[in-house]
C-alpha cells in the first residue's frame, strides 16, 4: 500500500511538473504572437518610430500579452511549488529575464539592425530564454534546436517558403553527411563535392531563384563550423548529444546576422552549463546590453563622425578619419557581444569576446581581445599543428612559433576571402587586405620573439600613478597603429591609401619632392616609428599582469542586475521623452534611431546601382549588408546588354530597339533610344506631349514598364483627354545612372525633335555632376560647356589625382554647374515653346536632414532657371519603407507601388498646374474639378 | 606517481605563468586556461615542457583546453601517455 502511495505521489509530481512546463510553454507563445503581431500584419497596426511601443498595440494583444505572462508566472510557481527551483533562484531569474525585456525594448525601440530582429527574433529568444529555462535540463537542447528552426521560419517562411525549407533542408542534410558512419575522408570528399555544387549555385554557373537567400546563410552556417565540429568529433571533443550537435549549426540569431562568430564546438559543448546557471544567464544579459550600447555608439560615430577619404585635407582630419574608421569596428564587436549573450542566456558559456579591445597594449594583447573566436579557430586548425609540426622536425621553439604565427596570418586572410566568396558570391582578393594581414602577422611575431626574451612579468604590482600613465601610453600608441593599419585596410588600393597620406599632409613627398616635403614626411614617419616601438614593446613599459586564480571567481547576487537596469533605464529615456525634447534633439535621436545609410554611403550605394563597388568597408558595412541580397542577375549598368559606350560627354545611351533583362526587370528600348512604348517624330494633331527627362527613377530601374509611374500617368492623363477628343503622349528620355549634364545634353539631342509642349525634369540622387566631370577630364573629353572648364581649372585638378580627390575639390562649385544645366535646359524648353517643369522626387527612405538644404538649394536654382516648380517630399511617408523600395540591396528605387504612388500625386498636381495655367496639359476646362 | 606529476606542473606554472605567486593559489581544479592565467603560447610552451619533462609525445589536437585546463587534466594526458 505504501508503495502503491509512493508511486502515485511520483506520478502526480511528474505530471505536476509537465503541467507547470506546458503552462510555461503555452504563457511564453501567448506572449509571443502577441509581441510578434505587428511584425506580420504590415502597415496595418505598425508602430512607426518615435510613437512608443504600446501605442500600435490592440487590445486583442494586450490581453494575449497579460493572460500569457500570466500562465508562465503560474507555471513558474508550480515548479517552485514542486521544488524545482528555490525561490532564490526564481527571483534571479525573473530580474534577468526583466533585464533582458528592458534591453530588448531598447533594442526595438532604436530599431537596432532589421526589423525581423528588433520585432520579432528579440522577442523569439526572450520567449525561448524563459521556456528554456523551465524545461527540465535533458531537454533543453531539444529546445535550444527547436529555437534555432523557429528563427529561421519564423523570418523567412512567410515571404520565402520555397528558400526556408531549402535552406533547413540542406542544412539537415549536410549534417547528416557529416554524422555518416564511414571513414572521415569520404565524409570530408562528399562534403567537398557537396561545396563544388553550392560553389556553382552561389556563382550562377547553375541557374535558381533561390541562392542569394540559401546559399550565404548556408555558408554562415557551415563554412567553419562544419570544419571544428569535424576536428573536434574526429578527435572525440565536443558535445555527443545529438540535440546540442544539431542546435550547433542552427544559432538562433545566425539567420538574421550572416557574420557570425565562429563559435568553438569543443567549447559549445564543454561549457553548457559548467556554473550556476544565473551566473551565466546574468553575464549574457550583460553583454547582450554591452552590446546594444556598442551598437548605439557605432550609430553616433557612423552618422555623425566619420569623413570620407576624399575629404581629409590635413593631418588633423587625417586623425580624425582613421580614428573613426576604426570606431566603425564597434558594429562587430556590438554584434558579437549581443549573439554571444544570447547563447549564454541559453547555457553556453562561452568566452568573452572583444574584450575592451579598444584597450589593448601591443600586437598580442589586441589579437587576444579583437575576435577571441577566430583567434581560437585558427589556434586549433593552423597555429597549434604548424608548431607542433615544425617542432617534431627539430625547430626550436620560438622559431616554431614564428613560422606559426606567419601561416595563421597566410590562412586568416585567405580564409577571409573564401568567406567574402560565400556571402557575396566573388572572390576577393586586394593587396591592401594581404598587406593588413601580412603587417599585422609580423608585428605580433617580432613582439612575440621580444617578449621571449623576457622574463615573466611579475603580476599584481601595486598601480603607481605612473604605471597608469605608462600603460596609457602604451594603449594610445597600440589604437594608433591598429587604426592605421586598419586605414590600409579599408583602402580599395594602395595608391588610394598613399593619396589619403598625401592629401591630408602627412606624407607630402608622396606629391612633391621639395625640402618641406621632406620634412613633413620624415616627421610623420618618425611619429608612426616612435608608436610601432611602443607597441611592439622595444620601449620599456608596463606590461599587463598576468591573471591570478583569485581574479577569476565572481559570484551571481541579485543587486547585480542594479547596474545594467539601471543603463537600459537611461537608454530608454530619451526615446520616452521625445515628444518634449526640441527638433534639433528629436532628429538626433532619429539619426541613431534605425539603420539608414550615411550621405557618403548613400551616395555609394547609388552609384553602386550602374556599376561595381571595390571600396566597401569588408564586413563592417551596412553598404555590404545592403548589397548582400542583390539578385544574382544584377550587372554593371555597362556590362546591359542593350546599352553601348559613346565617346562624347554622355557616357553611354539605350540602343535604340534592344530588348533585354536588367535588374530583374525586362527593358524594352523603342526605336528612338527610350524606354518607352513607340511614338511618331511628328507630334499628332490634339495631343499634348511631355518630355520627361531624369535618370533611374524616371526610367524605372527594377520595375516592368506596364507598373512605371510614367507608363501610368500617361494612360490616366489619357484616358481624361480622351473625353475631348485629345490625348497625352509622354516620352521617357530618362536615362540610369545619367548625371545632370548628360541629361541636359540628351535632352539637346532627342527630346525636342519631338516638340514637346511640357519638359518634366526629374531631380534625383545625381544632381551633383562632380563625379561626371572628374571623369570626363580623367580621360580627356572636352567639356560642353564653358562654366565647366572654368569650374575644372579653378578647382586645380589634376589628372594624376584619384578620383575621389577630384571630387573632393570640385565640390565647391556644383551648385555652379547645376544653374548653368538648369539655366541650358529651361531657356531651350520655353525657346521651343514648351513649359519646363522642375520635379523633386525623394528617396523611398525619406529625406535626411543632411539633404534638406541641398534640395532647398536645387529648387531655388531651378525657379531661377525658369522652372514651374513641383515638390512632393512626403509622397512615400505614410507607407512602411518596405512596401515601397525595390528590395534590400536597393532602398533608393521605388517599386511597382511606390510607382503607383508618385503616379497618383503627379496627376493630381499637374492637373492643378494646368487649372492655374501655369502649364498646359490640353485639358479642357474645369478638368481638375472633374478630376477632384 | 599523479601527485607527483601535479606537484611537478603546479610549481612550473607557478614560476612560469604567476611569477611571485604561491604555487598553493593553483589549486587541482584551477582553471589555467579557461581563466586566462595560461595563453596560447604558454599552452605551447607547457606541452613542449611535458614532453620533454616526461618523455611523452602530445599530439596538436591535444593541445586543447580539455587536456591542459587543470593539474588534474594535465595529470592525466601525462599519465596516459606514459602507460
Amino acid at each position: 500500500m505504501s508503495a502503491l502511495t509512493q508511486t502515485g505521489s511520483e506520478r502526480f509530481a511528474l505530471n505536476a511538473a509537465a503541467i507547470s512546463v506546458l503552462l510555461v510553454i503555452a504563457g511564453a507563445a501567448a506572449a509571443f504572437v502577441a509581441l510578434a503581431a505587428d511584425y506580420y500584419g504590415v502597415g496595418v497596426n505598425r508602430c512607426e518610430l518615435g510613437c512608443g511601443l504600446l501605442q500600435s498595440f490592440g487590445a486583442s494583444q494586450m490581453a494575449l500579452l497579460a493572460l500569457g505572462v500570466a500562465a508562465t508566472l503560474g507555471g513558474s510557481a508550480l515548479q517552485m511549488r514542486l521544488g524545482m527551483h528555490t525561490l532564490r533562484e526564481a527571483l534571479g531569474f525573473w530580474l534577468i529575464t526583466g533585464q533582458v525585456a528592458l534591453v530588448a525594448l531598447i533594442i526595438r525601440l532604436y530599431e537596432i539592425e532589421s526589423r525581423a530582429f528588433f520585432e520579432l527574433v528579440t522577442t523569439l529568444i526572450l520567449c525561448g530564454f524563459v521556456i528554456n529555462h523551465h524545461t527540465p535540463r535533458p531537454a533543453r537542447p531539444k529546445v535550444f534546436f527547436a529555437l534555432g528552426i523557429l528563427t529561421i521560419v519564423a523570418v523567412f517562411a512567410a515571404g520565402k517558403p520555397l528558400e526556408t525549407a531549402l535552406l533547413i533542408g540542406f542544412a539537415l542534410a549536410i549534417f547528416w553527411i557529416a554524422n555518416l558512419n564511414i571513414a572521415m575522408r569520404w565524409r570530408v570528399l562528399i562534403l567537398a563535392l557537396v561545396l563544388v555544387a553550392l560553389a556553382a549555385v552561389h556563382t550562377g554557373l547553375i541557374e535558381t531563384s533561390w541562392s542569394n537567400i540559401v546559399v550565404p546563410l548556408l555558408a554562415s552556417m557551415f563554412i567553419f563550423r562544419l570544419v571544428i565540429y569535424l576536428y573536434d568529433t574526429h578527435n572525440g571533443h565536443g558535445p555527443k548529444d545529438l540535440w546540442t550537435r544539431l542546435g550547433y549549426f542552427f544559432l538562433p540569431p545566425n539567420p538574421l546576422f550572416p557574420f557570425f562568430p565562429v563559435v568553438d564546438f569543443a567549447t559549445f559543448g564543454r561549457t553548457y552549463y559548467n556554473q550556476a546557471a544565473l551566473l551565466i544567464y546574468q553575464r549574457g544579459a550583460d553583454w547582450i546590453l554591452r552590446g546594444v550600447i556598442h551598437l548605439l555608439l557605432y550609430r553616433v560615430v557612423y552618422q555623425f563622425f566619420t569623413i570620407a577619404p576624399e575629404q581629409v585635407g590635413t593631418p588633423l582630419e587625417f586623425v580624425h578619419f582613421v580614428f573613426a574608421n576604426f570606431a566603425l569596428y564597434l558594429r562587430i564587436s556590438g554584434l558579437f557581444h549581443l549573439i554571444v549573450g544570447v547563447l549564454l542566456l541559453f547555457g553556453f558559456n562561452l568566452h568573452e569576446t572583444h574584450s575592451r579591445f579598444y584597450l589593448s597594449s601591443g600586437f598580442i594583447d589586441f589579437w587576444r581581445r579583437i575576435n577571441v573566436y577566430w583567434k581560437d579557430f585558427m589556434q586549433k586548425l593552423v597555429f597549434n599543428p604548424a608548431y607542433m609540426a615544425l617542432k617534431k622536425r627539430g625547430f626550436g621553439h620560438i622559431a616554431a612559433v614564428l613560422l606559426a604565427i606567419a601561416a595563421t596570418f597566410f590562412v586568416t586572410w585567405a580564409l577571409h576571402a573564401y568567406q567574402w566568396f560565400w556571402l557575396r558570391g566573388v572572390l576577393h582578393f586586394s593587396l591592401p587586405d594581404f598587406l593588413f594581414w601580412a603587417l599585422l602577422g609580423v608585428f605580433l611575431a617580432l613582439q612575440t620573439y621580444i617578449e621571449s626574451k623576457r622574463p615573466p612579468a611579475a603580476a599584481a604590482a601595486q598601480p603607481s600613478l605612473l604605471r597608469q600613465g605608462l600603460l596609457l601610453g602604451r594603449q594610445l600608441c597600440t589604437l594608433f597603429v591598429i587604426c592605421l593599419l586598419w586605414s590600409l585596410w579599408g583602402s580599395a588600393t594602395v595608391a588610394d591609401w598613399f593619396d589619403l597620406l598625401a592629401n591630408a599632409g602627412v606624407a607630402p613627398l608622396l606629391r612633391s619632392n621639395t625640402p618641406e616635403a621632406w620634412a613633413l614626411t620624415v616627421v610623420s614617419i618618425g611619429i608612426a616609428a616612435l608608436a610601432l616601438a611602443v607597441t611592439l614593446g622595444l620601449v620599456p613599459g608596463p606590461v599587463q599582469p598576468a591573471r591570478t586564480p583569485a581574479r577569476a571567481q565572481q559570484p551571481y547576487a541579485h543587486w547585480r542586475s542594479a547596474v545594467p537596469v539601471g543603463l537600459a533605464l537611461l537608454l530608454i529615456a530619451p526615446q520616452a521623452l521625445k515628444p518634449r525634447l526640441s527638433i534639433d534633439q528629436q532628429l538626433a535621436i532619429e539619426a541613431v534611431s534605425g539603420s539608414r545609410l550615411n550621405a557618403y554611403d548613400q551616395a555609394a550605394m547609388t552609384r553602386g546601382y550602374y556599376e561595381e563597388l571595390t571600396n566597401i568597408n569588408r564586413f563592417n558595412s551596412p553598404l555590404w549588408e545592403s548589397l548582400m541580397f542583390r539578385p544574382q542577375s544584377f550587372q554593371d549598368m555597362a556590362d546591359w546588354a542593350g546599352v553601348r559606350r559613346r565617346n562624347d560627354y554622355i557616357r553611354y545611351d539605350f540602343i535604340p530597339g534592344a530588348e533585354f533583362n536588367a535588374h530583374g526587370v525586362t527593358i524594352r528600348v523603342n526605336s528612338f533610344g527610350m524606354r518607352d512604348r513607340e511614338y511618331s517624330l511628328a507630334k499628332p494633331p490634339n495631343t499634348t506631349r511631355i518630355a520627361l527627362i531624369g535618370s533611374s527613377r524616371a526610367a524605372g530601374l527594377g520595375v516592368e514598364q506596364e507598373h512605371l509611374f510614367e507608363t501610368r500617368l500617361e494612360n490616366a492623363l489619357d484616358a481624361q483627354a480622351e473625353t475631348d477628343g485629345r490625348s497625352v503622349e509622354i516620352l521617357n528620355f530618362a536615362l540610369p545612372g545619367s548625371f545632370t549634364v548628360e541629361r541636359q545634353l540628351l535632352f539637346e539631342e532627342r527630346a525636342l525633335q519631338f516638340s514637346p509642349d511640357v519638359v518634366l525634369y526629374v531631380s534625383g540622387p545625381r544632381e551633383d555632376a562632380s563625379l561626371h566631370i572628374a571623369r570626363m577630364y580623367r580621360v580627356g573629353r572636352t567639356a560642353p560647356y564653358p562654366v565647366i572648364e572654368d569650374v575644372i581649372e579653378r578647382a586645380g585638378l589634376d589628372r594624376s589625382m584619384s578620383l575621389e580627390r577630384m571630387v573632393a575639390l570640385l565640390a565647391p562649385y556644383k551648385y555652379e554647374v547645376l544653374a548653368e544645366v538648369y539655366r541650358r535646359i529651361a531657356a531651350s524648353a520655353r525657346a521651343n515653346g514648351a513649359t519646363p517643369v522642375w520635379l523633386f522626387l525623394p528617396n523611398v527612405q525619406g529625406m535626411a536632414a543632411a539633404n534638406s538644404d541641398d534640395v532647398e538649394m536645387q529648387s531655388r536654382l531651378a525657379g531661377e532657371a525658369g522652372f514651374v516648380i513641383l515638390n512632393f517630399p512626403d509622397v512615400f511617408a505614410e507607407h512602411p519603407i518596405e512596401t515601397t523600395y525595390v528590395g534590400a540591396w536597393d532602398t533608393d528605387h521605388p517599386n511597382a507601388f511606390g510607382h503607383s504612388l508618385i503616379a497618383d500625386a503627379l496627376r493630381d498636381r499637374l492637373v492643378d498646374l494646368h487649372a492655374r495655367g501655369e502649364i498646359d496639359l490640353g485639358l479642357a476646362p474645369g478638368a481638375a474639378d472633374a478630376q477632384r | 606517481m599523479r601527485d607527483e606529476v601535479k606537484a611537478e606542473v603546479r610549481a612550473y606554472v607557478a614560476e612560469q605563468f604567476l611569477p611571485g605567486e604561491s604555487p598553493d593559489l593553483i589549486t587541482d581544479t584551477t582553471l589555467l586556461v579557461s581563466d586566462g592565467i595560461i595563453d596560447s603560447l604558454g599552452s605551447l610552451r607547457l606541452v613542449s615542457w611535458l614532453e620533454e619533462r616526461f618523455g611523452i609525445t602530445i599530439q596538436a589536437s591535444e593541445v586543447a583546453v580539455d587536456h591542459l585546463d587543470t593539474l588534474d587534466l594535465i595529470a592525466d594526458l601525462v599519465l596516459s601517455k606514459r602507460g
